[in-house]
């Protein structure tokens, strides 16, 4: 291990002594979520019993529309929210950490919309690119988005200040969208098909494209998993990082690897959904504090809560119909990014 | 020509799919705008005392229309319209020949009239994209009447300058109300009945071959939505919905709204649609593949369908059966004639 992280010696012991209450926790945090994944599995537009669901389950029958709507439907649905919602807020969670910003995440930071523009101009040039296609296009919009945002906020004296990032994030996303909007005009056909990036939705997602997308979000996540170490260590400043003989450089460029495979897979998969990255974090920070060996796990678990459980909300408000998720979390997130700047402002 | 469901051999295509799903769009947006200006325009011309008592000039005719009282021609020469298959199509039906129309912009640039492959549009010009019709256009034609649908109240005002404008209410009624006042503001009522009347008799004798099966059989007719997971009903309003209001089959419950307001449902609810027959419609026409219909309807939900199973599921041409003209009601007829007066129609598909 390269890094020596600032909890070790008494931070050791600590980190154990956290430890008595911190996993119970994790642990209940997982068990709350298999309980809201097994009522999401049973709630939706179609009413069915929680028998059928159980048979649907454990005796499939290919014949039956009650059995083939949670195979089919649910299923995959309740899968991607489950590894979007940990992808999107361990990204947020990785990318707060390595640049020490609190309004970082995949949305902020512009890393969802060039990942959303991607598979856009994709779909735009190629018609109907295949399945696996959409998350190298995703992590290539994203990596194209994550550089141009962190060159145009380090220019100048100061560097890639937080405020600077988080301008360069917003004016890059404008600008892409700007680009969408321009394809939007002048492709009919990829118009409709772009509706669903536009938004973020998880709405008929098939297992086939959640074959596709899932590796590269288990991979990133999985590596920023082993990463947390280091990036607690940084997340204490570049020079404290230095100081205790961190190999910096390739810390953050292994964590952007894993950043830009776990939110590009996400939003290949579901479309760019905003603000999991930025809450879900800031929400475990409330229980864990400042490590990131349990700030990464508990983001990915409270992720997915927000992600299935806001998908849940929004098949059900306007039941039959459907809002799609990335518009409930945009309903929840926007306040709290105003909570955050207001409180980054005032210190 | 209705084609047998027979997945995965299913050709599609999806240009005026889309063409329908923006213009619904259009639609929705412009519905509050519309309700509010069709109110002012209403003050204004109660405000003006010119919709009691319009008095016209020697040589023109007053109409009541949508948008108040209006002075035209008694035999327009020059029309424009502002909608291809909403006022272009009904006045070529009728046998009149505007000089000018909306049209929808193709992705290359060019521009098409939409659902009048049978009329030769040659010598029609183009004054622009449905929904943003371009004024210059209109004026530069010099047209002695415009005629306009519901949704282009927005630019009445500005129309009216131009030449007496008259704005026919296409949705939130029958198709049947429409066409009649088209025959009215083209001076070619008679032949505007004529059809009525054919219409009629097909309406009557299609229910009277179905007096023995008619409340044994239900029929579902759906649209799959862009987005993938999702459809919703294919006969609100206009050709379809008004064919299928006046034979008056049962529908699934989910489709008995008599509200136009189109509603997205999830394919959850899929087998609330279950039926003795389920017409879902193509709205493609001509051009690519469209891959959502494609794979709404060879999903697993769809094809377990008692309906699927049964083989009485048919892919119905949306480009020979909707539009704002008796022939797009008759080509639908023709389509639900062939399937519920087939002798081998099954009718106890669903009970």
């Amino acid at each position: 291990m390269s890094g020596i992280s600032p909890t070790t010696g008494g931070g050791t012991s600590r980190f154990l002594r956290r430890r008595a209450y911190l996993l119970p926790g994790l642990l209940i945090g997982t068990a709350t979520l298999g309980v809201l994944l097994v009522a999401s599995i049973m709630l939706g537009a179609a009413e069915i019993s929680p028998a059928t669901v159980l048979e649907a389950l454990a005796e499939f029958d290919e014949t039956s529309f009650d059995h083939l709507v949670i195979r089919t439907v649910r299923l995959p649905r309740v899968a991607s929210g489950v590894i979007v919602g940990a992808s999107l807020a361990v990204a947020g969670a990785v990318m707060q950490g390595l640049t020490q910003n609190p309004l970082a995440s995949p949305g902020i930071l512009g890393i969802n919309a060039g990942a959303a523009f991607a598979v856009v101009l994709g779909v735009y040039i190629l018609g109907s690119p295949p399945l696996a296609a959409y998350a190298i296009l995703a992590m290539i919009g994203a990596a194209a988005a994550a550089i141009v945002v962190y060159g145009l906020a380090s220019t100048g004296r100061d560097g890639a200040t937080p405020l600077r990032l988080t301008l360069a994030g917003v004016i890059v996303t404008t600008f892409i969208a700007a680009f969408t909007t321009a394809v939007l005009v002048t492709d009919q056909d990829t118009l409709d098909q772009i509706r669903f990036w536009t938004v973020g939705s998880l709405a008929g997602r098939e297992w086939s494209l959640l074959l596709w997308t899932a590796p590269y979000m288990i991979a990133g996540v999985l590596c920023s998993f082993l990463l947390s170490r280091q990036i607690t260590t940084i997340s204490l400043g570049r020079d404290v990082a230095a100081g205790l003989g961190q190999n910096t450089t390739l810390v953050r460029g292994l964590s952007a690897v894993a950043v830009l495979f776990s939110a590009g897979g996400a939003v290949a998969l579901a479309g760019p959904i905003g603000f999991v990255g930025l809450v879900a974090p800031h929400m475990v920070r409330f229980i864990v504090g400042t490590d990131y060996r349990w700030i990464v796990p508990y983001s990915a678990v409270a992720g997915a809560l927000i992600v299935v459980g806001g998908d849940a909300a929004a098949r059900l408000i306007i039941r039959p119909q459907e809002l799609p998720v990335g518009v409930m979390m945009g309903m929840v997130g926007a306040p709290f990014f105003v909570y955050l700047a207001r409180r980054k402002a005032h210190g | 020509m209705s084609i047998i469901l027979t997945p995965p051999g299913i050709a599609t295509v999806n240009v005026a799919a889309r063409d329908a799903q923006k213009e619904y769009t259009i639609m929705m947006k412009r519905r509050s705008f519309f309700l509010i200006l069709s109110a002012l325009v209403a003050a204004g011309l109660f405000a003006g005392g010119t919709a009691e008592t319009t008095e016209c000039a020697a040589g023109e005719r007053t109409i009541e229309h949508f948008a108040g009282t209006t002075c035209i021609p008694a035999e327009p020469q020059r029309i424009v319209t502002t909608h291809d298959q909403n006022a272009l199509l009904p006045l070529l039906e009728l046998g009149i020949r505007p000089i000018g129309s909306a049209a929808l912009v193709l992705d290359d640039g060019t521009s098409r009239f939409r659902r009048v492959d049978e009329y030769d549009t040659s010598d029609i010009a183009f004054v622009g994209a449905y929904g943003a019709p371009s004024l210059e256009a209109i004026a530069a034609l010099g047209p002695d009447l415009i005629v306009v649908q519901q949704f282009d109240i927005e630019i009445y005002e500005e129309l009216s300058r131009i030449a007496p404008t008259v704005l026919v209410r296409i949705f939130d009624r029958p198709l049947t109300e429409a066409l009649l006042q088209f025959g009215e503001v083209t001076g070619t009522t008679p032949q505007a009945r004529a059809s009525a009347t054919a219409y009629d008799e097909r309406i009557d004798a299609l229910r009277a071959a179905l007096t023995d099966s008619f409340d044994e059989i239900t029929v579902s007719v759906i649209v799959p939505g862009n987005n993938p997971g999702e459809f919703y009903n294919g006969a609100l309003g206009q050709a379809i919905g008004t064919v299928m209001e006046d034979v008056g089959l049962n529908r699934p419950a989910p489709e008995r709204s008599a509200d136009d307001t189109r509603v997205y449902w999830t394919v959850e609810t899929l087998s609330e649609h279950d039926a003795d027959a389920m017409l879902v419609i193509d709205f493609s026409g001509d051009g690519d593949a469209d891959p959502v219909l494609e794979a709404f309807v060879t999903s697993p939900l769809f094809t377990s369908l008692a309906v699927s199973q049964a083989g009485q599921v048919h892919i119905i041409d949306g480009s020979a059966t909707v539009g704002t003209a008796w022939g797009k009601m008759d080509s639908f007829l023709d389509e639900l004639e062939g399937i519920v007066l087939d002798p081998d129609f099954d009718t106890a598909v669903v009970d």
